[in-house]
């Protein structure tokens, strides 16, 4: 089962570094040394006029767990994690449709729709959700024509738009791993099931589910990392108590002009997603 | 008939399945067929791939709709019930076991969805991995066992729900040689010791043989002959029964006398062939097949055995085989014969006869056949 390493010839290891290096650099300048920085700066002092003053303190880290701040990142959590599910329930039927399409060719005209929203800018995408939830917006409208609202709704600036507007960006993050995992599925196991007394139901929660844990886990983590320090989202269609940690973090450094503050989120927010990541590694884990 | 019981436990009654392939047209998998299996028999379906085998077992499981004709099962017609309803279990070809479950789990899952007492599963579970020799695996994932107990594991995992009916697709094609031929021994034993009526789709004709208490062949979607092993064997009743099970010489001739129990029929090269028909006589000048076997003609040289047909001929090809050689001997009018001759003396050659030699061939009337399709 196991494969045993063998150490790498000479001409092996030369290889090796060619091929590695130059991905192993980008990380180390662009991702390693950045994310020491704010480490380091998080335990520092902010000036007068916003400047780093090298003082070590953790007063930066205290601020961090006013019961304030706190209720933010449970907010936070809470939102993410709605989008999340959110984003399951919604994809895993149509991951599951993609993957049992016997035709290609429809296959990847239904792949190609998943992407096509990339092809547009995330800001201007989310924007368009402030024209269509808009107090004058098409949906209002549609609503009024059809008679079924006599005033227009307020759909905007509140949980509801950026919760719409959180699930319609990250749901492609879902579906793709949740397609791959589907696909992967050798379904004459559902065969068996119902050959061995499971209905479909059965079939579906003992065999099919459990099977697709890694897609469902991949794509949880794809969606709930990126949207609990999401920012453009809660800025354009949350409201003005729609804060998330996101904006938190992006007013310290460019409003407040409070780094090291800002840097002290920041590694909360990373602890925070490290901690959900590996709870969620040891519950889905079991099954992969 | 010698059937282990009497008791119909399958009744397939005018079974039709069709399919529509992408050119749009309706093809027949299963045209038609009729078959009863008994109970508590070794039952096989026998045919080359595509002959329509593994679609006539998936519609007894229930895991295809037939297009037409109904299943009947112990008496209650079964047609339109799903998989999930119907007292069968079934082992499939590449075993598909659950790999997101231990063994345990695995041999459980029927018992389970039947919501059979808790105690009771792990008593039946255990009784059964004993039976297929696997109960110190039940704490394993499929994927760390090998093919054999795979194959054992997902034979358990359908006995255990003690079905009416075990229906088992080509379980044995992925294993190697060794293994299956000690796998067949163990399902026959298994078979007995259960008792029940085992449907076995196969295309290997002998592993049908030493299996099976009645095979049926198939081609084409249609049941070509039912019949004991050495019944189907010995006295296949079409050219492609004699063809697909074992080796058989054919020899086009033409019916010349009927005489008593035996036919003579005339070789191309004019020779006289006797074919005991038990009886059956055939219109004069009707052009038929002569098959025989070729471990049923012997080869030799000088004294002529006393039977009814001994032929000159030269040898003309010799292919040994370690058990037996091959003889290929070419009659007058270039009527070819391959005899196959058990090397039961080893004189320091490959063959009792040489290349190119003339030599006689014989065999006893009723060792041939005659076939007329």
């Amino acid at each position: 089962m196991s494969t045993q390493a063998t150490p790498l010839r000479k001409h092996e290891r030369w290889l090796l570094g060619i091929l590695v290096g130059p991905s192993a650099l980008y990380l180390l300048v662009l991702f390693v040394i950045p994310l020491l920085i704010v480490l380091v700066y998080s335990f520092l002092t902010r000036g007068t006029y916003g400047q780093i003053v090298w003082e070590f303190t953790l007063q930066n880290y205290v601020r961090v767990f006013d019961p304030l701040y706190l209720g933010i990142l449970w907010y936070s959590i809470l939102m993410a994690g709605l989008n999340t599910l959110l984003c399951l329930l919604l994809s895993y039927p149509f991951a599951y449709h993609l993957a049992r399409v016997g035709n290609a060719r429809t296959r990847n005209v239904l792949l190609t729709l998943v992407m096509i929203p990339f092809w547009t800018n995330f800001l201007i995408r989310t924007y368009a959700w402030r024209v269509i939830l808009g107090t004058d917006g098409p949906l209002n409208g549609a609503l009024m024509a059809l008679g079924v609202i006599e005033e227009p709704l307020s759909l905007l600036f509140n949980n509801g738009a950026v919760i719409v507007g959180l699930v319609y960006g990250y749901m492609p993050f879902m579906v793709l791993p949740l397609y791959a995992a589907i696909e992967r599925i050798d379904f004459s196991l559902v065969e068996a099931a119902n050959d061995l007394y499971a209905n479909g139901r059965a079939a579906f929660l003992r065999v099919v589910l459990p099977l697709s844990m890694p897609g469902i886990v991949a794509g949880s983590i794809l969606v709930f990392i990126p949207s609990l320090g999401t920012f453009v989202t809660t800025d354009l269609l949350g409201g003005s108590k729609t804060v998330m940690i996101g904006n938190l973090i992006q007013s310290q450094f460019l409003t407040s002009r409070d780094w090291p503050f800002g840097s002290a989120f920041s590694m909360l927010l990373m602890a925070a997603v490290l901690g959900a990541t590996l709870f969620y590694f040891r519950k889905g884990g079991r099954t992969l | 008939m010698p059937h282990p019981s009497q008791q119909p436990a399958v009744e397939l009654r005018d079974l039709i399945k069709q399919y529509v392939d992408p050119n749009g047209e309706v093809v027949a998998a299963v045209n038609q067929i009729n078959l009863t299996i008994y109970d508590e028999e070794f039952f096989s379906l026998l045919g080359p791939s595509g002959c329509g085998k593994t679609t006539t077992l998936r519609m007894i499981a229930g895991l295809d709709v037939p297009t037409s004709g109904t299943i009947t099962l112990f008496g209650e017609d079964v047609t339109d019930k799903p998989a999930y309803r119907r007292p069968v279990n079934t082992v499939f070809q590449r075993y598909a076991l659950f790999p997101h479950m231990n063994i345990r789990d695995n041999v459980a899952f029927g018992l389970r969805m039947r919501s059979v007492p808790k105690d009771e599963i792990g008593d039946r579970v255990q009784a059964v991995l004993k039976l297929v020799r696997l109960e110190k695996m039940g704490d394993r994932r499929p994927s760390q066992l090998s093919g054999g107990q795979q194959q054992r594991v997902a034979l358990a995992r359908a006995l255990v729900n003690e079905p009416e009916v075990l229906l088992l697709d080509e379980p044995l094609g992925a294993l190697d040689l060794k293994l299956r031929q000690a796998m067949q021994e163990e399902l026959k034993r298994i078979q007995q010791e259960v008792g029940i009526c085992f449907i076995y789709v196969t295309h290997d004709q002998e592993e049908a043989l030493t299996m099976s208490d009645r095979i049926a062949v198939m081609n084409d979607g249609n049941i070509l002959q039912v019949d004991r092993p050495y019944d189907l064997y010995e006295e296949p009743k079409t050219r492609f029964v004699a063809d697909f099970i074992g080796e058989t010489n054919f020899i086009n001739a033409v019916v010349m006398e009927n005489e008593g129990d035996c036919t003579q029929v005339r070789l191309a090269g004019g020779q006289i062939s006797h074919v005991d028909t038990e009886g059956k006589h055939l219109p004069k000048e009707l052009p038929v097949t002569l098959a025989i076997r070729p471990e049923k003609i012997f080869v030799g040289v000088g004294e002529r055995p006393q039977v009814l047909n001994v032929f000159e001929g030269i040898v003309k090809n010799i292919v040994y085989f370690g058990t037996d050689t091959y003889y290929d001997v070419a009659l007058a009018g270039d009527v070819m014969i391959t005899a196959r001759q058990q090397n039961q003396d080893y004189t320091g050659t490959a063959a009792t006869v040489a290349k190119d030699e003339p030599v006689y061939v014989a065999w006893r009337a009723h060792n041939a056949s005659l076939l007329t399709e």
